[in-house]
């Protein structure tokens, strides 16, 4: 019973309480309702008996007065709760044994949420069209519902977005602003959820304001427009001056330390940009792009491996410049790069971890020594200009064998091979990467630094001057991909066009699939949403 | 949270077969501690370490050594599942399902699962689901299926049926998201350790 009442006290002017007063609250409805029941037990039939004054916060109150107000507590569930704080109250409300009481709110809270328009896609899916008693009233909610969300965004205007999520279950909630005629900008109001963890909520913040400062110039959509993301805490945004009709409200980010207290503590704490940016985006609307089969999600759309939603990292590492500092594992190595502009010269052109993700690697492929031979010839063959060879691999199913010479510890010449076999897992993918790897052009999307050094430092966005080596360390700039846009351009649009049902409907088709379980909903995701064109809607 | 989720290989006679999970979606793959039923027993699957409390470089299919104290960790398991078909039953009644309830704004944030059924944070059977979690880290684990990376950090040991059947030299720049620890790693295709 507890539950219930909380539930009741939950949706009314919640921030007005504070959990003594909410606690004070569910004690007396509490016995307010046990009242009650006693006196339907009693046998009698009298009126004036059941309507006596039932306890109040600061003495007795009228019978219908309190039924009033817990019938009003009710109805504010329906303006207060987010459809997240719904589902969850609906599903732990089933968990009490049962209960009239609990089936009324929950039939009330489902009632709520069930679709209103007939062309909710859930309702499309299963096949049931949604009542239509009242066709007229409904053309006019969606075309009122129509002009505020879809409309264009005027130069100097700014919106608010907010509704749910084209993959359902989910709100998303931030400012559009349109600041000139091809450039705009988000903002949300994020609560960063530090617990346990040595890192503050402010400096997580912090973190987050410098990856999407660095990454602004990255987020470029089609016809020349350019996307920045603001975040502000929730006391920044009460004190922004945006207008409170205006104002998102604040969404929790957990950046908890995992499970683990010595494994990945201190992993979560290091949280670098790319995972911090592909949160932001969830909280913008966007969803999960990797495969789902892991995880039971049957039917979701896969996204290229540059996209942000597939693998953060990878779009980041493509999109986003950034100046390295390189800490050599042995001095030796540093020595003979700060000695030599040719030995820094000769470790500048990427290799094969610089040019691979983790995931290829890991799943297709082998590494070893090149033999000194080997290495001895390569530097002889005047035809071996790179440090690099690639070349299609016999039994590799269409993998790659990739030569590469470095330098060592010690500032001498070493070899390693690498021979990637396309014979288990996704074999198209592996094939992909594979012909990527023999063709070029060569793109850094893997670690950043050259063999035999470690990344310490990395200042991501634009910078200039030229690198450097000290006897510690070599620093030096990694350019994005030229074009490179750390979304793709159905992302960009789903963003601008926020919660508008008749924009971005591939995006919003593939996407309602992405957290789907059952395999039979699959046969329902239109075939467009099984290639990489989902993605690339709105491309002029 | 901290758990490292132990099982037992019982035989279960006249008992509808259990499968219980703690898991976590990322982009490299899905962090999970798995629990489920082959033939009437109870197997474990680890993909990731990172739900452990204790360190582990272990990834693989696991025998438990110890299970006397896990009945009634088991048992009460059993009774999480019925509230939660209970549950599920009333909300059929109204049209909804347990599951179709639950909610994708944190798609990254660990999660259980029972017997099909996604119990996640917010929900008022998480808190006795990390409970019992938290009881079954105590009994020792025999890797027969799998994966160790060595103490020194040099070498990868695959198991077969509980014994060593080949090693593969560790190289943290080819294996790991970054050269320096802390660092994620991937163990072919055994899953994920998180290495500090």
């Amino acid at each position: 019973m507890k539950l219930f009442f909380a539930a009741l006290l939950l949706a009314s002017n919640s921030w007005a309480f504070t959990q003594e007063d909410i606690n004070a609250n569910i004690a007396l409805m509490n016995q307010q309702t046990q009242t009650i029941a006693g006196r339907l037990n009693d046998d009698g039939d009298d009126c004036d008996d059941m309507f006596e004054p039932l306890p109040g916060k600061t003495g007795p109150i009228e019978f219908h007065t309190a039924v009033a107000a817990i019938e009003n507590q009710a109805a504010n569930l329906q303006r207060f709760l987010s459809s997240e704080c719904m589902n969850l109250l609906t599903q732990n409300l089933a968990t009490l044994p049962a209960s009239a009481n609990a089936r009324t709110v929950m039939q009330r809270l489902i009632d709520i949420s069930r679709p209103i328009f007939e062309d909710d896609l859930s309702a499309q899916r299963a096949c049931v069209a949604a009542p239509v008693d009242f066709p007229e009233l409904k053309e006019l909610m969606r075309s009122v519902s129509s002009a505020t969300e879809c409309g264009s965004l005027n130069v100097g205007k700014a919106k608010r977005v907010n509704g749910k999520a084209p993959f359902g279950n989910r709100t998303i909630d931030y400012l559009l602003a349109r600041d000139k005629p091809n450039n705009y900008r988000a903002v949300l109001n994020v609560d960063f959820k530090q617990n346990g963890s040595t890192v503050t909520s402010a400096q997580m913040l912090a973190r987050a304001k410098g990856c999407l400062a660095a990454a602004g110039g990255s987020m470029k959509g089609p016809g020349g427009k350019s996307l920045q993301i603001e975040l502000l805490s929730p006391a920044e945004m009460a004190a922004s001056g945006i207008p409170e009709g205006n104002r998102p409200k604040a969404q929790t980010v957990n950046i908890s330390p995992g499970a683990i207290g010595s494994n990945a503590g201190n992993y979560q704490e290091n949280i670098a940009c790319p995972t911090l940016v592909h949160e932001v985006m969830h909280l913008m609307g966007l969803c999960d792009e990797y495969s789902g089969d892991r995880d039971g999600f049957a039917c979701r759309a896969r996204g290229p491996l540059d996209s942000v939603m597939e693998s953060a990292e990878t779009a980041f590492a493509r999109s986003v410049p950034r100046r390295v500092t390189c800490e050599c594992e042995d001095k030796d190595l540093c020595r003979a790069l700060k000695a030599s502009p040719a030995n820094r010269e000769f470790i500048r052109q990427p290799r094969f971890e610089q040019i691979t993700n983790i995931r290829f690697r890991n799943l297709y492929c082998k590494k070893r020594d090149l033999d000194s031979d080997y290495v001895e010839a390569w530097l002889k063959n005047e035809t071996y200009k790179d440090q690099t060879y690639a070349e299609k691999g016999e039994n590799t199913n269409g993998g790659v064998i990739f030569r590469e010479i470095n330098l060592n510890n010690n500032g001498q010449v070493e070899g390693f091979v690498y021979t990637c076999k396309c014979a288990t897992g996704n074999i198209a993918e592996c094939q992909r990467a594979s012909a990527r790897l023999i063709q070029g052009p060569h793109e850094s999307v893997g670690h950043d630094c050259p063999p035999h050094t470690k990344r310490t430092e990395v200042t991501w966005g634009a910078t200039s001057g030229s690198g450097s080596a000290t006897e510690n360390t070599v620093t030096f700039d990694v350019p994005a991909v030229p074009g490179a846009s750390l979304l793709q351009p159905a992302h960009f649009n789903r963003i601008l066009d926020g919660t508008c049902p008749t924009k971005s409907t591939r995006y919003n088709t593939c996407a309602s699939f992405a957290y789907e379980t059952d395999p039979s909903v699959c046969a329902y995701a239109p075939d467009y949403c099984q290639s990489a064109s989902w993605l690339q809607e709105g491309t002029p | 949270m901290k758990f490292l989720l132990v099982l037992l290989l019982i035989p279960l006679t006249g008992q509808a077969a259990l499968k219980f999970a703690m898991e976590r979606s990322t982009s490299l793959g899905t962090d999970k501690m798995e629990v489920h039923d082959e033939d009437g027993q109870l197997i474990i699957k680890k993909t990731s370490n990172w739900f452990d409390k204790k360190e582990d470089t272990r990834l693989g299919e696991f025998a438990v050594q110890n299970p006397g104290p896990l009945k009634v960790v088991t048992a009460e398991l059993g009774q999480i599942e019925s509230e939660i078909k209970a549950a599920d039953q009333r909300l059929n009644a109204l049209g909804r399902g347990f599951n179709e309830l639950n909610n994708n704004d944190k798609p990254h944030a660990p999660f259980f699962r029972v017997n099909g059924f996604k119990v996640q944070e917010g929900s008022s059977l998480y808190g006795r689901l990390e409970k019992i979690a938290e009881k079954l880290q105590e009994a020792p684990l025999k890797l027969m299926q799998g994966v160790e990376l060595d103490k020194d950090r040099k070498n990868y040991v695959f198991y077969a049926d509980g014994k060593e059947v080949k090693r593969e030299a560790f190289n943290a720049r080819f294996f790991c998201e970054s050269s320096r620890f802390p660092t994620r790693c991937l163990a072919r295709e055994w899953g994920a350790l998180y290495l500090e």
